[in-house]
């Protein structure tokens, strides 16, 4: 890591962090809130009047604890799509609008090396979803807390959004490998977003009949599973891994191919 | 001077990058010694920056070897860019941080401590060091570039039209840190299109047409082969035709009554045949830079090759 540019770099990167982050927690703290038994049975009412819309955003069943229902309502959809446009937003920042305004020709004139270079640029990635993260387990856990005292076990929680961290890692791997591979800058921005939504699309579309049904194992997204992950499931916890792994793979690969590319700064 | 203090401390051998159509650099040779000063001259697009980008390891060369102190550009980058002090072609600094904490920036990644350097060049350069980069003008943000290339007293500098819009005061208390930095013995490759400060700053020049290099000599080289430029005034414009009428189709410079000659090696030669003019004037100056590689820039086979 360089300390003076991760830190710059770290200032630069809060803002967007920060806004995606009260979005986020805003949507789980009224996603909490709609756990209450009434509004639960009008949402069954919505869900049993359009099935199909509420499956293709990974919302298709209610569950039975608050847990169930948080992650029905707030995972399969939301803490998908919002985290992937600050990682698009945060890998523009990091990567390609240095590229693109040349001010890359500055940060490789100083002796640090080009590897050292975009790692110390990955770190403020990952920090920043580590604090969206914490951010939003600390939340949750408070609105639980307040709202439906004992109804949400911490330990699980935490579980399930480490697992949902770990599919945030294999998108920022996806974002960050086109950002450093390819030259053109169009590209390089918008490669690994246009991927990673194909993904959340197909996933989508799976989730609109039985004759799609099949789609939903196409996408590395459907390594997540985040109930798995809590229950312990043994296939959950592994494919969640293998979720991490594919994104540090992705990001490693991306910084090789940045090590050995011309830059025309 | 390379890592082990022998050879010279840029040296660029055969380098070859050929991006199609007749762009790129072909079979470039350079070499700068410390202490000496090498004018990079050339039109645009005929491969100053990409031989630059090789020199600061943004581009690998297809062929040929690029080394800066013994290491190789590429390769080796941190341990060259420990020794290098670089000004890019483009002002590309941070626009949203202020000068301070840009060059703030760019010291700490460098691990420098001492930042009395750097408040010595703000000043001799009258940077505002709090103003924000985004709202200088191209003057200001050229100075930024220039003290965050020359703040580490680097062994090696590759200035890529150091000056480009600085005001003449600036314009000359840039050749003095030039002159001071040649005199500390760095080792300096000055990219550039104004003659006037190839001629004062530089020990040698390169001349560089359509990716290769066309020309290499030292100045006092370029002062022998320097002729004098003579302005000739008629006594009248029919006077003045009737001498371009002898010349030739193309229409001579200068105004209704005069001439300007730029290149005049045999001056009896012109006294004779001004003998048969009636003439007002002549008056005689030495042949500028820009005049001696005039022909280079439009493309006519040079006269000497070394």
């Amino acid at each position: 890591m360089i300390l003076p540019l991760f830190r710059h770099e770290l200032r630069s990167c809060l803002l967007p962090t920060a806004i995606i982050s009260a979005v986020v927690i805003l949507y789980a703290c009224v996603i909490i809130g709609m756990y209450d038994p009434e509004l639960g049975e009008s949402l069954t009412l919505m869900r049993d009047a359009m099935p199909e819309l509420f499956a293709a955003f990974g919302m298709a069943g209610q569950g039975t604890t608050l847990l169930e229902f948080v992650v029905n309502y707030l995972h399969g959809f939301l803490l998908v799509v919002l985290p992937l446009v600050l990682v698009a937003v945060l890998t523009s920042r990091l990567v390609v609008r240095h590229v693109e305004r040349g001010s890359i020709a500055y940060l490789l004139a100083q002796p640090v090396g080009r590897t050292r270079l975009m790692l110390s640029q990955a770190c403020v990635l990952i920090l920043c979803l580590v604090l969206l993260a914490v951010a939003l387990t600390a939340f949750e856990l408070a609105t639980a807390h307040v709202m439906f005292p004992g109804e949400l076990v911490a330990s699980d929680l935490v579980a399930v959004n480490v697992a949902t961290f770990c599919l945030w890692l294999f998108l920022s791997g996806m974002c960050w490998a086109g950002a450093c591979a390819f030259p053109n800058v169009s590209a390089a921005r918008w490669a690994g977003v246009a991927v990673c939504t194909l993904f959340v699309l197909v996933q989508m579309l799976s989730g609109m009949g039985d004759e799609l049904a099949w789609l939903a194992d196409v996408t590395p997204l459907s390594l997540l599973d985040p109930l798995g992950v809590a229950s312990g499931e043994v296939g959950a916890v592994l494919g969640t891994a293998a979720l991490a792994v594919l994104g540090v793979v992705l990001s490693s690969l991306g910084i090789v191919a940045f090590s050995r590319r011309d830059l025309s700064v | 001077m390379t890592a082990n203090g022998a050879g010279p401390a840029i040296r660029v051998r055969g380098l070859t990058k050929d991006y199609g159509r007749g762009r790129g650099v072909f079979d470039v040779s350079l070499e700068v010694a410390a202490g000496e000063v090498l004018g990079f001259l050339g039109p645009n697009g005929a491969g100053k920056t990409v031989t630059m980008r090789h020199l600061m390891g943004f581009i690998k060369p297809q062929k040929g070897m690029v080394q800066i102190l013994g290491h190789d550009c590429f390769r080796e980058r941190p341990q060259v860019q420990a020794s290098l002090g670089y000004l890019p072609g483009e002002g590309a600094c941070m626009q949203e941080m202020t000068a301070r904490s840009f060059l703030d920036l760019m010291a700490g990644m460098r691990g420098m401590r001492d930042r009395s350097r750097m408040l010595e060049l703000a000043d001799v350069f009258e940077l505002d060091l709090g103003a924000r980069i985004g709202g200088m003008s191209k003057g200001n943000r050229q100075k930024v570039a220039i003290v965050a290339a020359f703040m580490a007293r680097p062994d090696v500098l590759l200035l890529d039209e150091p000056t480009s819009g600085l005001d003449p005061l600036m314009q000359e208390r840039f050749l003095d840190l030039m002159a001071e930095e040649r005199a500390r013995g760095a080792a300096v490759l000055l990219s550039s299109h104004i003659f006037e400060e190839v001629g004062r700053a530089c020990d040698r020049v390169a001349f560089i047409r359509a990716g290769r290099v066309a020309m290499t000599c030292t100045m006092d080289e370029v002062r022998l082969m320097r002729g004098r430029g003579y302005s000739v005034e008629f006594s009248s414009a029919a006077e003045r035709s009737r001498w371009e009428l002898a010349h030739g189709a193309e229409p001579a410079e200068g105004d209704a009554c005069g001439v300007e000659l730029g290149d005049v090696r045999d001056v009896n030669a012109l006294i004779r045949e001004l003998s048969s003019y009636d003439v007002a004037s002549v008056t005689s100056r030495e042949q500028t830079l820009e005049e001696l590689f005039l022909h280079l820039y439009e493309g006519v086979e040079p006269s000497r090759q070394s």
